[in-house]
């Protein structure tokens, strides 16, 4: 060892070995020696996460925290749920089948109340200012982790709308990390071979691209040339899968069951993609912004994301990756208590819930409440750093032990002065 | 009082007085002897008031040797008295979720209530302690959307989340319901007959007569649905038969999205023996939101009430047969709903305080959260009734 290496080298290492390099190491190594069977097997072992994003801030009195016949309780009424003592909203009667293998933490309590700025820093976990942009959760699980064996890209976003790299969500990590989206839930333009090009000629032409990178390379900055070259390999790998992004082939019942919305879809995606063993997927949904009717919005939403959220946590159960796979559910923040003169909720980061579900997490636990009406937590609230460490520590890795190296720099993955939630953990 | 395009012989109405309250309301409506206002509230009770006409204060003699009372500073801005006060009364209570209708019996002392949660209930509502007649707990699964009484008394009309539409005697047996397709917003009686008018929240709205149990004309309200990304949003709210059941009157949004759900005002008027769309209003900008409730005034014109953005709202009075309202108040915040008074010369609304919205000011300098509230409006029509 270089006697004048950093204490961050040795966390570098250390990362190295939880990440990236495990699961090639893993598996590539094994390569040709295990059956097709095993190394699917081994491959479903592998930590995943699915990220479900409700863009606008769902309201947490219309989900997984009703205050029903109180003054800010709105107009519905609560379901039991299959843990005993836990009600949900009337909205979400498939989550309430599901609540055995959900964990609820009730008493989120954050920061911002502005979406501008709310979203990027939730999604970085808010850490302490360090004079860097924070990657979000999905490109520090990119970096940590490193793809899954099945060499599909880290992190990909399913979202409504436009599609493409967003290398902006990597922060100081890098463009690399960044988050390769699929707009409307659609795979990259001409992502297969051409149908007159053979096999022999789509390889010389890659040969040509290659030749042409590493001049093209020579001129810029690594990281950005990394970043290119890292997508094109992943659509690549895409390439052979096209099948995931095709819905239509599935029968109707299961269409139904995730419910034939945009969100429904995407999340059959997104579960396509879980099996197939992308290592991070999120799921974006926007609309959830209810400053206005927020009551006949929540009665339109709400059971959108309760029919294909609950039939991913069911169908993930099913087939042995939830005990795999870190399931979220969030937004930036919950709405008010207080319902404005256009019948909506506004903003409220002080007592808000998110829902999570799997790998590392206790199953059925309702961690966490707020009082009586709903206006704040009881006792102390966990804010956003709290909900990474949580995050880290469900997928094996240690905030407090692992850092980040930027350039030199070492940073916590987390909130350095926050903890677990250990109520959540296993 | 603004935007005046006043008719002819139109005078401007006038605030009487504005009567605080501690809760939100979501209907209020008198009752048909003009003795009591009811309001439903967004908890589980019913508001309740005395209508209190005020003596009219006797002509002050001064004697001689009394000492001349100082007359009021120049600059002092004392408040006309209201000449009529409402005295609250013990709220109705037993209701869960939002109490978001009610309705008088046109003739014997009957309030009907509907709760979010299904429950149907008559009550009386004089007295201090005024008791059920009949409830039905489970008459809707859910959210009662609206309810409606025929003129003649006879019958009820309710619709729900639960997508039916159900015709109820006012004694309280069921006598027909009908299965529609989606969550039904609105229902209203046809004058005569037994046709009752529904709509959903694509904007279909429907004819259906409960006597044969069969469907009627159809109308294309869809200018007030929007597909936005997720959300289906519902912009119609109201249904109003005038004209002698010759015309239906179609109220709500032309909503532009869903979320902050910005769209105009809108009013459709459609032909009720052809279905054809006569007129379309909209009335104002996209953060205007809704039509929330209508009255028909027996001086052949309607009061409009809106509500929109935070601190939007408007009482408009409009001719049916008139592109745009004659006169619009706009000195209200966020309407909710409107009640002529049956003497025709006062109304009633119920609003909101002003700065309901809530970003950026989650709590008093306290620290305590209060909620908002709906202030009744009284309002007097002077000439116009």
């Amino acid at each position: 060892m270089n006697p004048l290496c950093k204490p961050w080298e040795h966390a570098t290492s250390r990362r190295q070995f939880l990440g990236a390099s495990a699961g090639a190491m893993a598996f590539g190594a094994l390569g040709g020696l295990v059956s097709p069977q095993a190394a699917e097997a081994m491959r479903k072992k592998e930590k995943q996460v699915l990220f479900v994003w409700l863009d606008g801030g769902m309201s947490q009195l219309e989900s997984w925290d009703p205050k029903p016949n109180t003054e800010f309780g709105g107009p519905f009424r609560t379901i039991k749920t299959t843990v005993p003592g836990t009600h949900f909203s009337e909205l979400m009667p498939q989550c309430a089948k599901q609540a055995h293998r959900l964990c609820v933490v009730r008493n989120i309590a954050t920061k911002d109340n502005a979406h501008s700025s709310g979203v990027a820093r939730i999604q970085r976990g808010d850490p302490k200012n360090r004079g860097v942009p924070y990657p979000f959760f999905g490109s520090s699980i990119a970096k940590l982790m490193g793809p899954t064996s099945s060499k599909l890209p880290a992190y990909v976003w399913v979202k409504p709308g436009s599609g493409g790299f967003k290398a902006e969500d990597a922060g100081f990590l890098g463009p690399k990390y960044g988050s390769l989206a699929f707009g409307d839930g659609k795979p990259p333009e001409d992502l297969l071979r051409h149908a007159s090009l053979t096999a022999e000629e789509d390889d010389e032409r890659n040969e040509l691209r290659e030749v042409f990178n590493r001049r093209y390379a020579a001129q810029r900055r690594p990281a950005y040339t990394e970043a290119s070259s890292y997508v094109f390999d992943s659509a690549r790998e895409l390439m052979k899968r096209a099948d995931i992004f095709d819905t239509t082939k599935l029968p109707a019942k299961e269409l139904d069951r995730y419910g034939r919305t945009e969100l429904g879809q995407h999340m059959l995606i997104a579960r396509n993609m879980l099996e197939a063993g992308v290592r991070f997927v999120k799921v974006g949904s926007y609309g959830w912004d209810t400053h206005g009717d927020n009551f006949n919005a929540s009665a339109s939403l709400v059971p959108k994301f309760d029919r294909a959220f609950a039939s991913i946590i069911e169908d993930l159960a099913a087939s042995g990756l939830l005990e795999h796979t870190l399931v979220i559910a969030m937004s930036e923040f919950g709405r008010t208590p207080r319902i404005n003169g256009h019948v909506g909720r506004d903003h409220w980061p002080e007592a808000w819930s998110i829902a999570m579900a799997g790998c590392g997490l206790k199953a059925g636990a309702v961690v966490g409440a707020t009082n009586d009406k709903g206006t704040d937590v009881k006792d102390k609230g966990h804010d956003i750093g709290a909900v990474f460490h949580t995050w880290f520590n469900a997928l094996g890795i240690d905030p407090k032990k692992t850092e980040y190296n930027n350039n030199g720099q070492p940073l916590p993955l987390a909130h350095d002065e926050m903890e677990a939630i250990k109520e959540a953990l296993v | 009082m603004s935007d005046a395009k006043p008719a002819d012989k139109f005078v401007p109405p006038k605030e009487l007085k504005m009567f605080p309250n501690d809760r939100q309301l979501c209907i209020a409506r008198f009752s048909p002897c003009g003795n009591f206002l009811a309001a439903g509230a967004m908890e589980g009770t019913v508001r309740r008031w005395s209508v209190v006409e005020k003596p009219k204060p006797a002509v002050e003699v001064e004697l001689p040797d009394e000492p001349k009372k100082k007359p009021a500073p120049k600059n002092a801005k004392t408040p006309p008295e209201s000449p009529v006060e409402l005295v609250a009364l013990p709220h109705l209570t037993g209701f869960n979720g939002w109490v978001q209708n009610i309705a008088f019996h046109p003739k014997d002392k009957i309030l009907f209530v509907a709760d979010t949660w299904g429950r149907l209930t008559a009550t009386a509502y004089e007295g201090d302690a005024p008791k059920p007649r009949w409830e039905n707990v489970t008459a809707h699964d859910g959210w009662i959307r609206r309810l409606a009484i025929s003129s003649d008394g006879q019958h009820l009309a309710t619709c729900g989340r639960d997508q039916f539409v159900r015709v109820w005697t006012t004694a309280g047996k069921l006598v027909a319901e009908h299965r529609h397709t989606d969550d039904v917003f609105a229902v209203a009686f046809a004058p005569e007959g037994k046709l009752v008018a529904f709509g959903d929240e694509k904007g279909r709205v429907k004819t259906w007569d409960f006597g044969t149990k069969q469907a009627g004309r159809e109308f294309d309200a869809s200018a007030l649905y929007k597909l936005s990304r997720l959300q289906d949003v519902c912009g119609l709210r109201t249904l109003t038969f005038i004209e002698g059941g010759k015309s239906l009157l179609v109220g709500g949004c032309e909503p532009a999205g869903g979320g902050f759900l910005e769209g105009a005002p809108m009013l459709v008027k459609f032909d009720t023996t052809t279905g054809k769309k006569q007129t379309e209003w909209k009335f104002g900008a996209a953060k205007d939101g809704f039509v929330l409730d209508v009255a028909w005034h027996p001086g052949g014109y309607l009061i409009l009430v809106t509500s929109g953005q935070p601190g939007s709202g408007k009482i408009m009075f409009l001719r049916p047969g008139e592109k745009e309202p004659f006169f619009t108040h706009t000195n209200v915040a966020n309407v909710h709903s409107v009640t002529l008074h049956p003497d025709g010369k006062r109304f009633a609304v119920a609003a909101m305080n002003k700065a309901s919205n809530g970003n950026g000011r989650p709590k008093t300098a306290d620290g305590s959260y209060p909620g908002n509230t709906s202030p009744v409006h009284l309002f007097e029509l002077g000439g116009n009734g």
